[in-house]
């Protein structure tokens, strides 16, 4: 055995590669998946820069020409009150986008703690906070998301919080899934032995381990959440005009798709592009984070 | 007469990180009725030499790159995969280490057995049973014709290890490929499945390749012992000057870093310092040569080529 | 001048096994562990080994308090530590450390090495960032490992270095007593000899106390001071080491002896006709045997074997649980 007093300072300190960011190498391989983040990126930041590049203000008519399919003005068109059809899918955009990723976050906080709860504390805990899942899993959810939005008073900020408080049930139970699989580990049982408190053991050595699953199911929820909100705008418990979003632009659309169809092809291809995208991410995420992928 | 004969095989993995060499210029061969002992680390090619040349690994990312495998005369590499999956399981025989992931969890023991019996030869499914059960007897299963309705959870380790063999046995196979057969196993149900395999052997006349990574099972069931290190053979000798008159300086280590119960007790073990190679960045010359303890000059530039050297063949600069 | 440093009197851990949805009951009791006393005494290695299930993992993790022990009463340094609320004893996990079997399980991935080790110097509020940097460094060159590579991550190292790894975490909070399970079962050959011998220093360096436990009985005689064996969560032989494997009493230590192959062809030759096979498998600890639990497989067994339980008993260094003596 070497010696104690030995001078530590003139270490040089290599820096390893963490298993992340060894996932973002085997994503950057992936083409899909590549592509789709980079689609997703313009449209994340067309979003955010809306108010600057947007060519007309949202509710701005041009009612001299009526509803005009695509032309030099307007170049995805006008709707049937006038407005600029492009302004309004990039209003859309900041809704549906934010509606998607805030929801999300919303059910991953709720999730990951509710689930990683239920699973490192087992037994009779366990039983009933999952039984409580099962119940609201069994309420039909839109009804539920309607009675909220109905108690809650039907603006933007609760449709974030009813939207959430659906989509976690799933998370909920994915989270606890891996914990359950997780505390058994012989690192948890290591950390237990030092006397590592239960909240310590959660954050530091629990969730951060069951970030691939959480990653991977969050990119699937956001394209759920953008749909769900449509389907609300669609009864008009979510946006309301003159204020868009894709799911309204596509219902408006609809309606009058054999007269107008650029009103309906447009909003539509947009939205299907981003879920088609986020879909590619979230495959190749999973492949990325998966280990067994590692060795080829 | 050779049953198997091994010239020269080189299978590398193409991988992210580069080739790696797994099985590099290996040759061996296998007498009819003996038992070969492969014994090494893990990632030495002890157990990938065999799945390769029998067309068990995935391609890609495994390659067979050169080389010549010939059982009872037929080019194994050359061979269309058919011809090839019906030797298997037929001619050739293999048990692995874990018998729980072998068996299909799903089926009962008497389907696994019938199909084994079924894909391989003609005969009536009523016969097929008969055999079934006799190779649940020979292999020492109590109230055979009970435990053949029986599913894998049912069975405790050792019984299943006994299942597997069965298997493996029922259409008299007649090279078996034992791959840690015992080491998922406890040392008192250890010892009767490897005497099980011994006395079948005898009976049976089959040869066995038995690869191991303990030096005691292969001391007591082996008449000759291959060494591998690093996808290569370091050394090829009878069990008894193996064990006896090492040649290889990996061989000595490896024979004084395990503690055994039938010599004092000493208050140091030999240890071989440092770390199996990175096969993708191979050390150049001699692959052991930055863990060898008689190193010389000429062991960093020049890889030694396996020898013989009296009865033994050995791949050392020393000789 | 020995001195005990932790004792176990009739210590039992039994798992229910449960039925029901929202109101359980207990159908059954898994009795992994089964009324075990025994003692380590300071700067001694307990060997303890057995076959899988026979409880020998279960009784270090009682002892460490990972299970909470179903009766039975451990002594650390004659205080009884047994029914101590969490954060009183706290202070007592400073002195028992654990080194695990996988080495690929035991040590988070999402964590560097750095934090890996300090995270016990945290968990117990040690010393100051600075302070723990440099005493990882230390522990990490006392055990073998290149002390710039902190701020890697475990997947960058091989099994025998993570057990390292794993090594210098068990020390850092300068520990009296380890309990090793089974720490070098899943590394490759070359690699267990460099990992018993760093055992074997890190002990005459520090004062440790080791329990040992592992199936292979080779390791553990080569290691220990005292070895006991456990069969079906009970302790069937208790001996020093040299007289253990000179003269086994219980036959299932005979047995488990005589089972080992052993690396020489000639001698090999030898013990393999003298081999005592076991029948059958290990009873389920669900329901183990009436009477003497190791009586269905005994080679020496006689009447009195099915129906009384035999008791640990002196004779002259052993103890032992068997109705021939």
């Amino acid at each position: 055995m070497s010696s104690i007093a030995k001078n530590y300072e003139t270490i040089r300190i290599e820096k390893g590669t963490s298993l992340l960011r060894d996932a973002l190498y085997r994503l950057k391989k992936n083409k899909l998946a590549l592509f789709g983040l980079s689609i997703l990126a313009i449209i994340a930041t067309a979003s955010l820069l809306t108010p600057i590049i947007a060519p007309y203000s949202y509710e701005e008519q041009d009612l001299i020409y009526g509803p005009q399919s695509p032309n030099k003005e307007h170049i995805m068109g006008t709707d049937d009150l006038g407005r600029d059809l492009f302004t309004r899918i990039l209003y859309g955009g900041r809704i549906s986008l934010m509606v998607g990723v805030l929801a999300t976050i919303v059910s991953l906080i709720i999730g990951v703690l509710y689930g990683s709860i239920a699973g490192f504390l087992g037994g009779r805990t366990d039983n009933i906070m999952m039984r409580i899942v099962d119940i609201i899993y069994s309420l039909p959810f839109m009804f539920f998301v309607i009675i909220l939005m109905v108690i809650a008073g039907r603006n933007i900020y609760n449709l974030f919080i009813a939207l959430g408080a659906v989509q976690w049930l799933t998370m909920s139970r994915i989270i606890r899934g891996q914990v359950l699989s997780l505390k058994e580990k012989e690192f948890v049982l290591a950390a237990k032995s030092m006397g590592v408190s239960k909240g310590s053991i959660i954050l530091r050595h629990l969730i951060p381990n069951a970030m691939g699953p959480m990653i991977i199911y969050s990119t699937l929820t956001i394209p759920t959440v953008i749909l769900e909100e449509s389907f609300l705008s669609f009864l008009g418990l979510g946006v309301q005009p003159p204020m868009s979003s894709w799911g309204l632009l596509i219902t408006d659309g609809a309606q009058v798709m054999e007269i107008y169809p650029w009103m309906v092809i447009f909003p539509a291809s947009i939205l299907a592009l981003t879920l088609l995208s986020l879909n590619f991410v979230g495959d190749g995420l999973r492949d990325a984070l998966d280990p067994k992928a590692k060795k080829d | 007469m050779n049953i198997l004969e091994v010239k020269n095989l080189k299978n590398y993995f193409h991988t992210r990180d580069g080739i790696v060499k797994a099985v590099d210029d290996v040759s061996f061969h296998v007498a009819k009725g003996e038992t070969l002992g492969v014994v090494g680390e893990s990632g030495s090619g002890k157990s990938v030499t065999h799945l390769a040349y029998l067309g068990l690994l995935p391609s890609p990312p495994s390659k067979i790159e050169s080389g010549n495998v010939h059982f009872q005369g037929k080019d194994l590499l050359h061979m269309d995969l058919e011809s090839l999956r019906k030797l298997r399981g037929n001619k050739i025989s293999m048990i692995f280490q874990d018998p729980m992931t072998s068996l299909n969890p799903f089926l009962s023991i008497k389907t696994q057995l019938m199909e084994t019996i079924l894909t391989h030869t003609n005969i009536s499914e009523q016969d097929a049973y008969k055999k079934s059960v006799e190779g649940l007897i020979q292999v020492g299963i109590p109230a055979a014709d009970k435990r053949i309705e029986s599913y894998p959870h049912e069975l405790s380790g050792g019984m299943r290890q006994r299942v597997m063999i069965a298997m493996a046995l029922l259409n008299n196979p007649e090279l078996l490929i034992a791959d840690e057969p015992t080491t998922a196993l406890d040392v008192t149900i250890q010892a009767g499945v490897l005497e099980l395999i011994d006395n079948l052997k005898k009976q049976k006349g089959m040869s066995v390749i038995l690869i191991t990574h303990d030096l005691g099972v292969v001391a007591g069931l082996t008449d000759r012992i291959i060494v591998m290190y690093a996808g290569q053979i370091k050394e090829e000798a009878s069990t008894f000057d193996i064990f006896n008159t090492p040649k290889h300086p990996y061989t000595k280590a490896l024979l004084q870093s395990v503690p055994r119960l039938d010599t004092t007790k000493g208050n140091r073990l030999l240890s071989i310092p440092g770390l199996p190679p990175d096969l993708a960045k191979p050390p150049t010359g001699c692959r052991f040569h930055p863990r060898c303890p008689e190193k010389i000059d000429k062991c960093d530039k020049e890889e030694p080529q396996l020898k013989e050297v009296g009865n033994c063949k050995v791949s050392c600069h020393l000789y | 001048m020995s001195e005990i440093l932790l004792q176990t009197i009739n210590l039992k851990k039994y798992f229910p096994v449960k039925r029901g949805v929202f109101f359980q009951k207990t159908i059954a009791n898994l009795k992994a562990v089964d009324g075990i006393s025994l003692d380590i005494q300071r700067g001694e290695t307990l060997g303890l080994v057995g076959e899988s299930g026979c409880g020998k993992s279960t009784l270090g993790r009682t002892i460490m308090r990972l299970y909470e022990p179903t009766s039975g009463t451990i002594l650390f340094d004659n205080k009884d530590i047994t029914t101590l609320p969490e954060h009183t004893f706290r202070s007592y996990r400073k002195n028992i450390q654990m080194i695990f079997q996988d080495p690929y399980a035991s040590l988070n991935p999402r964590m560097t090495v750095e934090s890996i080790i300090a995270e016990p110097l945290k968990t117990h509020r040690v010393g100051d960032h600075t302070e723990r940097r440099k005493k990882v460094f230390e522990l990490m060159d006392i055990v073998g490992l290149n002390p710039s590579y902190i701020r890697r991550y475990p997947h960058e190292f091989s099994g025998g270095q993570r057990q390292r790894i794993g090594i210098a975490r068990a020390l850092a909070l300068n520990p009296k007593l380890i309990i090793a399970d089974e720490p070098i079962s899943s590394l490759d050959v070359s690699i267990q000899a460099q990992i018993i011998n760093l055992l074997i220093e890190l002990q005459i360096y520090y004062d440790l106390s080791y329990i040992f436990i592992t199936h292979a009985l080779s390791v553990v005689q080569h290691i220990s001071t005292r070895v006991a064996v456990m069969y079906l969560g009970k302790i069937v032989e208790l001996a020093p080491t040299h007289e253990l494997f000179k003269q086994p009493l219980h036959p299932y230590t005979e047995a488990l002896i005589s089972a080992i192959p052993v690396p020489d062809p000639q001698r090999e030759k030898e013990r393999k006709t003298k081999r005592i096979i076991l029948k059958g498998d290990i009873p389920s600890p669900l329901h183990p045997p009436q009477g003497c639990s190791f009586h269905t497989r005994c080679p020496k067994k006689f009447d009195r074997c099915e129906v009384e339980e035999p008791r640990l008993q002196q004779i002259g260094n052993t103890k032992v649980a068997c109705h021939l003596y």
